[in-house]
Parts: C-alpha cells; structure tokens; sequence
C-alpha cells in the first residue's frame, strides 16, 4: 500500500485526533489512488496568464505561449461553480458503538471531514447539519477560509447522544437550504425504514441530491456474540437477554431486509445509497461523491 | 404417627452441596457477557425471548439444580418413615410399656451436636408422654439390668428416665430385653410394648440363650448414626529393653467405624505430670502400636495415663489408665529328696541356674531359686513363695501334700519333674496331679534312639520365645526315659506338648486358683540333655511366666468398669482398708480370707488402697477402664436385633415388631428419590437447552 493509501484505513486514521489532519490525509490518499485527477474540466474557468514560477505544475503551461515568446506562462482559472453541499451526520447515542476501535460517528467524521476537504478545494460551498432528536446542528454552506477549520471544529466538539430522528426535525433541515444542493447523509439509519424513505423522499422533492452513507459496524453486520449476552439498547436503554447463536441468522436475515429496501427505495428515487462498515476503506464515499458531483454538470 | 429419619444422618451434611448451583448461578450472573448495541430492534424482532422470561427460565434451573443436589443428599442419608410409639396403639390408649434405655459409655458418643444419651433420654420421655391415663410403664437400664416393676405412677418413672445419666459400663442388650419381655408378659394386659432405645452397637448383642416370647411386640429405637468415626486406646505394656533398666510404653490404638486421624497425639502422664508425647497417624480399620516415653525402675507405684488428642466423640476411650508396680522377685522353692553341699549334683542346679543365673548383668533377676529337701517340706514358708517345684521328689505324706495342694489352691504354682525316685501310686493319689503316671519308659528298650518333643499348643505362653524363625528348636532335647501319662480322665488337663509317638511331654492343669505343670521327665541331664540345650533357659523362664502370670501394669481384662477387683489382705488385721475410687469417694473394704473384693468399679481411673496401719504397706494403686469392646460403634440393623431376640419383626401378632432402624424395604425411598432426581436432571437438560420459552 502506498503510504498516503494506508490512511483511507479507518483504523489507522483512529489514531489522528486532528480531524483537518485526517481530512488531508484522506484526499491525499485518495488522490494518490486515482489514474486521473478528478479536479479535470470540472469546476474552473481560464481567468488570466501570469509568469511560471518555480513550483507550478507544467500541465498548466500554455504552450502557444510558450512558442511565440518564447517565456513560460501559467494558464489561471476562476471557479465557475457554485456547488452547495450539505453533510448531513446522524450524531444519535446509536453511532457511539464502535469496532476495532473505530466508532460510527467517528467513521462519520472521517468521511465528513474528507469531503469537505475535497470539496473546499473544488471550491464548492460545505455546510454541516449534525442531527439527532428534536435538534440540528447547522452550519450553512459557504467556501471562505477558514470555513473547514469551522466545519471541523464543530464536528470535533459533538458528542453522540439522544435518539436517531429523521422525522420533523430533520425535514426542517430542508427548509434551510434553499438552492439545489447535494445531500450527504451520513447514518446508521436504525429508525423506522419508512421514516426514513419517507425523509429521502422529501428532499428529492425538493429537488436536491441526495447520498446515503449507510454506516454500521461489523458487530452489526455480522452479530458475533456467543455466550448468553444482556444487550442493553444505547438509545433507549432497554434490555433483552439472548442467546445469540441461537438468533444470530434470522438477525442477519433482518437486517440485510431492512438494507435492501431502504437501497431499492433509494434506487428507485435515483438516491446514491452506499452501504459502509466502519472498517472499510474511506475512498469509496469520496469516489461515490466525486461521481454524483459530476452528474451535476 | 409417622416421622421422618434417616439412617445416615451424617450425609445431611451434604447438604451445604445446594451452595454449589448458587454459588455457579450468581458467578454465571456476574459474568454474563453485557454488551451495548446501536440497537436491538432486529433482536427483539429474531429473538422471542425476553429478559423477564429468561430470567424465569434461569430461576427454574436453579430451582431445578438445587432440588436435584438436595434430593441426591437426602437419598444417600436413606430416609424412611418411622412410627411414633402412639402408633402402635393410638395415641392416649392404655398400654404397659417397658423402657430398655441404653446407657452404656458408647450412649456418651456426641454427634450432631448431642449425646446420643441425649436423644435416648428425650425418645424415652416422648415415649412416656404418649402414653393413655391408665398405661403403665417401667424403665430398665441396660447397664443395671433389674426386673422391672410396671407402675401406673408415669410422672415417676418419668422422673426416673430424667434422672439417668450416662455410665461407664458397656451393656449387652438381650438379657436386658429378656428382663422386659418377661416383665410384660407377666403383666396380662391387652397392649404392651417394650421399647429399646439403644446406638444398637454390635458389641452389645452378646450371646444370650434365654427367647423372649413371641407375643411380646419389641421396638427398636435407634439413637446413634451408623457412621460414628471413634479412636479409642485399646491396651498399654511395658516394654523392657534387653540389657537395661529402662522401660518403655507400647500403646495399641484403633480406629473403628471409619475413623481416620491424619494428625494426632499421643501423651503420656505419669503420676498427673506429662513426661511424653508422640505424633500418629491412624487409619480406618487399623490398630497401631506406638512406642512412647522411657521410665525408669521405680519401687513406689506409679499412676500413668495415655491420651489421645484431639478427641473424637466418645472421650472416655480416648484414656487409658495403667498402673507401673514392680513386682518382688518371683521366689521359686525347690523340693528334692535330699540335700547335699555338692550342688551340681542336686537335680534342680541346672533349673536353678536357668532361673536365677549368678554372673547376671544388667537388671537385678527377677527369679530367685531356694532347695529344701522333702522332709522340710511342711516347715517351709509357701506364703512367701510363688512356685513349689518338686524335681523327682519319691512322695510326699499326707500333710506334706496336703500343704501343698492348699498352696496351689490358694493360687500358687506346681512344678512337677518326674524321675527314677517318683513313687506312681503315691502320685496317682494326689488330686492336684494332672495325670495318672502310668510308668517309666526306656526308647533303647522300646526299639528307639531317643525320643523328641514334637506337637506343642499352638500361641500357648510357653511357646511363646520360639515362634519366631531361628528362635530355638524344641525339637533338639533328646529324651531316653520318660514316664508315661494317661490324661484320659482328667478332663480339665491340657497337653501343651507331646513327643514324637504321641505320648504327652508337658501338661498342665488349674487347680484351685493355682496351676499345676508336670514334665514327664527329669529336670537334670538323668533322662534327657534339655538342660543342655539352648531351648532350656527360656523354656523354664517361660513356665514361672505362665504359672505366676506375670504382669507388670496392673489394668487387664480383670480391671473393666464394671467387674470386681479382689485385692489381698493380711487376715486378721483390726481396721477395714480404704479404697478411694477415681472420684474422690471412699469406701471400706472388709477383709475375708486374706482377700477383699470391690464390686463398684463405676468409673474408670486409678483407685488407691490404703492398707490399716497394721499392714506396713504404702497405697497400692489400681487401674480401671471402660471396656474398649464397647468403642466399636458399628451399629446393627434394628430388625435383624429383634431376630436375634427370637421375634420375628413381621410377627402375626397385631402390634407387630417395630423398629426405628428399618429393614430394606423401608430405606427404600432413596430409590424413589434418585428417580425423582433422574427425572429433574432430564427437565433440566431440555430446560436448559431450550432457546425459545
């Protein structure tokens, strides 16, 4: 793996507690892995020439210059776009649970962090809502300096707690954001499926785009537990004892359903839903943005 | 009425095993494995199971579990239904009822917190208790049989039951139950009863000839659990080293009825100071000899004790009494027909010098040997002698053996060597002779060369040096005459040896309180070379042995609780002898015919005679201690008791035989317990294994 590649490995980033480090990292690496920048006729228009200095790419030579002064001249572009994305992360008591040391919410945090790194250097505009029962943690989308140590700031200083609620609370969101933006929900999604389709659908009304990282552990997903287990539900504090060999198919068979459609009502209402476990690699929510970001122009 | 007991009661302990399935399920508890999750909505929706359920589910296990480690307890104490007295007549129904209440020493044996006396005592109140206004009922205790007076005054006879205590006396329970029986049968009336409340110990159903009759109803009552582990100090002897004076104690222990101790102690006192100690280890089953302590020769008696630490349930055999009296030289009188001063010509110089050797080192001999001839005979002191020793003396007048017939009488011993002198008819004519001499047999006359000892008794005292391998040959004396001896008519005449065509060489006989011994051949080298054999020194030592009985601690088979102690007493002496008994109480004891006997030997310890003033003696000391047959608390089954009584338990008679200890079909609940317990353990296997309730 090449060195900037190990830190899409949630495990590794674990250990950086500066999130706008993590950010870095996170493009960084991801940038490394790529064959062809994504930044490529993307969001920047030709503003003006000035003299090569030493330092700047050579692919950003103009070559006709070149030949009839016979000087180097660097090509400068002006952002054209005026992209809004908003991160939507579920900071409920639910995304506390962790594995390998590598919690939901700080998974969270690692691909919110990442993408608004990536997309503050597009030069779109990152806005934040940190959602949970009954409250929003918003940050409007903007693209000033000093915009990410904001962002990251805030997303440090939050603590998982309450319900995981994307009901009215979370509807309201839709309310603040008035342009065409693009939706980064980042979630466990461990609420009534309908609820949740039914919030989706909301903001495809609304004619915004919508991704859905759906984040759960491996624990989750796999539910290895053995010995006869008290499970004490982190959100509403209940309990049940459980023999979990004894349920841990019919479990799974659950979980996989409620996945299922909450990805066929998402296909169906051209919603990028990607599952991810908190020990995969981080590039894959990057490429999926980047890919969605494209379809916007 | 109908009670529940249990033949091993000692297995209730096993109770405390109930713990276990506790102690597992709040470990269990503490562990269980809790763990948040994001959410348990997909539990709760795969698994019906809820905490509350669950938790029932765990309590039905544990209640499970626990029910079986109880009921597997209960079935290894084997219990059973027993009857109450008011059973066997309906409560408040008149009724003779004759109490047999055990109160030998082994009823002191503490378990399970009381006395098994205890409990017999209570089982004889609530006995009493039940019974109706115009019942009567007499007590009889095992150790004191009397024949008991049925009295309708129940307050006193319960005050009689109340006011018994433990004894040190062992019992043998049948002649008692005979007393009973008989008493009852007497009585005429309709319902009757003899309750036994005994620890039904083997040792104390001894043989009794008498059968109680048939239509006598006998219960049973148990008081003492099977299983009684019990150390108890069996004997002590002196062990004298060969070349010294030194002496030490060789204490035999058992240990009876399972009884194991891994780390005890063994002390010696002396005169009520502890002069030794010694570790031991003792298993079940076994009898161990310990050697303790090193005492010196001492003139005065001295007391001594050994005890046993720590004690189990019955302290009193745990002790044992013994008193260390040096006996005076053994005085051996030798009676020949003559005496001349050239000694190795007297019959009796190689008998005398076996018994009494002059270059002897080491202790002083305990043997001294006089000769007198014949006609001295009736001159002599025998007060002052313990063995009279007649080596080819022709015959004796009459006064002459009439004196010595009231010498062996009166327990002295007879040695008799035969020889060419010995007159046949005058000998045949004395009642204290063991055989009739026939006459003097010569082997070269008879065909042969000599002839040899060859058959001896088998264990006889006598014998006793040459058991062992390499220990002399009592085969090697050759014997050319001998006198022939028809033991035909004397019945109470035992061979201890015989030669080797059959002819009796060494016989003996009790006479009196004394004992007779004749040799059928000389004492000297005249008709055979025993007196030049190795075989001779031990063999004359062995014979003052047996026939002086030769003990150096007094406490023997004679000194029990219980029996008599005969003591002698200068006759004709003014004032009574006291004996102080271990309890500080003084009794007189009134001297006749130079003997006095105690019959109250209640209590085991030491008792002290002090002699009147008249009879320069200081206090002689006496060991008494309870019978060790009586620590062997192996019980017997209730029923096969009542056999031995000659009732049979399923007697057709309407009060039949009861018994508290029950026979096999009665134990058999345990088995239906260990099914109910199979049955659980199943249940608890499925319940276990469930996953949805």
């Amino acid at each position: 793996m090449d060195d900037l590649q190990q830190f899409l490995d949630p495990k590794v980033l674990a250990k950086v507690d500066n999130l706008e480090l993590v950010a870095k990292f996170i493009v960084q690496g991801f940038m490394t892995g790529l064959h062809r920048s994504p930044y490529h006729g993307f969001s920047v228009e030709f503003s003006a020439y000035r003299k090569y200095a030493q330092g700047d790419e050579l692919k950003f030579v103009d070559w006709r210059v070149f030949g009839r002064t016979d000087k180097f001249y660097v090509k400068q572009f002006e952002e054209t776009t005026n992209l809004n994305c908003y991160i939507a992360l579920d900071v409920s008591e639910s995304m506390r649970m962790a594995d390998n040391g590598v919690s939901k919410f700080r998974y969270g945090c690692f691909i919110a962090a990442g993408l608004t790194y990536m997309m503050l250097k597009q030069g779109d505009c990152v806005g934040l809502a940190a959602f949970r029962t009954g409250e929003v943690d918003f940050i409007p989308a903007a693209r000033r300096a000093g915009h990410l140590a904001t962002v990251l700031g805030r997303l440090a200083r939050i603590t998982p707690a309450g319900k995981t609620d994307l009901g009215s609370g979370f509807v309201n969101l839709a309310g603040r954001i008035r342009s065409r933006s693009l939706i980064i929900l980042i979630s466990d999604l461990l609420a009534g499926p309908q609820q949740v389709i039914d919030t989706l659908k909301y903001f495809r009304y609304q004619n915004h785009e919508v991704i859905v990282f759906h984040v759960l552990t491996q624990a989750e997903l796999t539910f290895p537990f053995f010995k006869q287990t008290y499970f004490r539900d982190m959100e509403t504090g209940q309990t049940v004892i459980t023999d979990p060999g004894s349920i841990r198919q019919e479990y799974i068979r659950l979980l996989q359903a409620h996945i299922q459609r909450l990805k066929h009502e998402c296909e169906e209402r051209q919603i990028d839903f990607l599952s991810l476990s908190t020990s995969d690699q981080l590039d894959q929510s990057l490429m999926t943005y980047l890919s969605k970001r494209a379809m916007f122009y | 009425m109908l009670g529940c007991s249990f033949v091993n009661a000692l297995f209730l302990f096993g109770l405390a095993a109930i713990a276990v399935p506790i102690i597992i399920h709040l470990l269990f508890k503490a562990r269980r494995n809790q763990v948040e999750f994001s959410s348990i909505m997909f539990i709760l929706a795969s698994a019906v199971r809820k905490s509350s359920r669950f938790r029932l589910k765990e309590l039905l296990l544990l209640l499970l579990r626990i029910a079986i480690f109880a009921l597997i307890t209960l079935a290894f104490a084997r219990p059973f239904l027993k009857q109450e007295v008011a059973g066997a007549f309906g409560r408040g129904i008149a009724s003779d009822v004759v109490i047999v209440l055990d109160d030998s020493f082994s009823m002191g044996y503490v378990e399970l917190g009381a006395s098994r006396f205890d409990r017999a005592r209570q089982s004889a109140l609530d006995a009493l208790k039940q019974l109706g206004a115009e019942s009567r009922a007499a007590l009889v205790l095992a150790t004191r049989p009397e024949p008991p007076v049925l009295t309708p005054d129940l307050s006193s006879v319960r005050g009689a039951v109340q006011a018994t205590a433990v004894s040190q006396r062992r019992c043998n329970l049948l002649p008692v139950i005979d007393l009973a029986t008989s008493a009852l049968r007497r009585s005429g009336a309709q319902n009757r009863l003899a309750l036994v409340i005994s620890d039904f110990q083997l040792s104390a159903l001894s043989r009794h000839d008498a059968r109680p009759p048939d239509d006598i109803p006998i219960r049973a009552q148990s008081v003492g659990q099977s299983l009684a582990p019990n150390v108890a100090v069996l004997d002590a002897q002196l062990v004298e080293a060969a070349e010294t004076d030194r002496r030490t104690l060789l204490v035999k222990i058992a240990g009876f009825s399972g009884a194991a101790v891994p780390n005890g102690h063994l002390s010696l006192f002396l005169d009520g100071k502890k002069t030794a100690e010694k570790s031991f280890q003792i298993k079940s089953g076994e009898i161990r000899e310990i050697e303790i302590g090193e005492m010196d020769k001492t003139d005065a008696p001295v007391a001594g004790l050994v005890e046993l630490s720590p004690t189990d349930g019955l302290r009193l055999d745990d002790r044992f009494h013994f008193v260390i009296q040096e006996r005076p030289a053994t005085k051996v009188l030798c009676v020949e027909n003559t005496v001349t001063d050239i000694p190795y010509l007297q019959a009796t110089h190689y008998l005398r010098t076996a018994l009494s050797p002059a270059m002897r080192k080491g202790p002083s001999s305990p043997i001294s040997g006089d000769l007198i001839a014949a006609s001295d005979l009736l001159s002599a002191d025998l007060a002052t002698c313990d063995i009279l020793v007649l080596a080819d003396v022709a015959g004796l007048t009459e006064a002459q053996a009439s004196r010595v017939e009231s010498f062996v009488r009166s327990g002295g011993g007879l040695v008799l060597f035969l020889g060419p002198s010995v007159e046949v008819d005058i000998y045949n004519r004395w009642p204290v002779m063991p055989c009739r001499l026939t006459a003097i047999r010569n082997s070269a006359s008879e065909g042969v060369d000599f002839w040899y000892m060859n058959e001896f008794a088998p264990r006889h005292l006598l014998f006793e040096p040459f058991q062992k391998p390499r220990s002399g040959d009592l085969r090697a004396p050759q014997f050319f005459h001998i006198f022939g001896c028809d033991v035909k008519d004397y019945k109470d005449t035992t061979v201890l040896a015989s030669f080797d065509d059959g002819a009796p060489a060494i016989l003996t006989r009790t006479s009196g309180q004394g004992k007779v011994m004749l040799f059928a051949s000389t004492c000297d080298t005249a008709w055979t070379d025993l007196p030049k054999k190795m075989v001779y020194v031990p063999l004359m030592h062995q014979t003052v042995k047996f026939l002086v009985g030769v003990s150096q601690i007094q406490a023997r088979v004679s000194s029990l609780v219980g029996e008599s102690l005969t003591l002698r007493v200068a006759q004709g002496l003014g004032q009574p002898a006291l004996l102080t008994d271990p309890g500080g109480k003084r009794h007189e004891l009134r001297a006749s015919e130079g003997k006095a006997t105690f019959l109250q030997t209640d209590l085991s310890g030491i008792y002290r005679v002090t002699m009147p003033v008249e009879q320069a003696q200081g206090p002689q000391l006496l060991a008494v201690n309870v019978d060790t047959r009586e620590s062997d608390l192996t019980s017997m089954n209730a029923n096969d008791i009542l056999r031995l009584t000659g009732v049979q338990p399923q007697a057709e008679n309407p009060l039949r035989a009861v018994s508290e200890q029950p026979g096999d079909a009665e134990q058999r609940i345990w088995r239906w317990l260990l099914a109910v317990v199979l049955a659980l353990m199943a249940a608890e296997l499925v319940l276990a294994n469930t996953t949805r309730l």
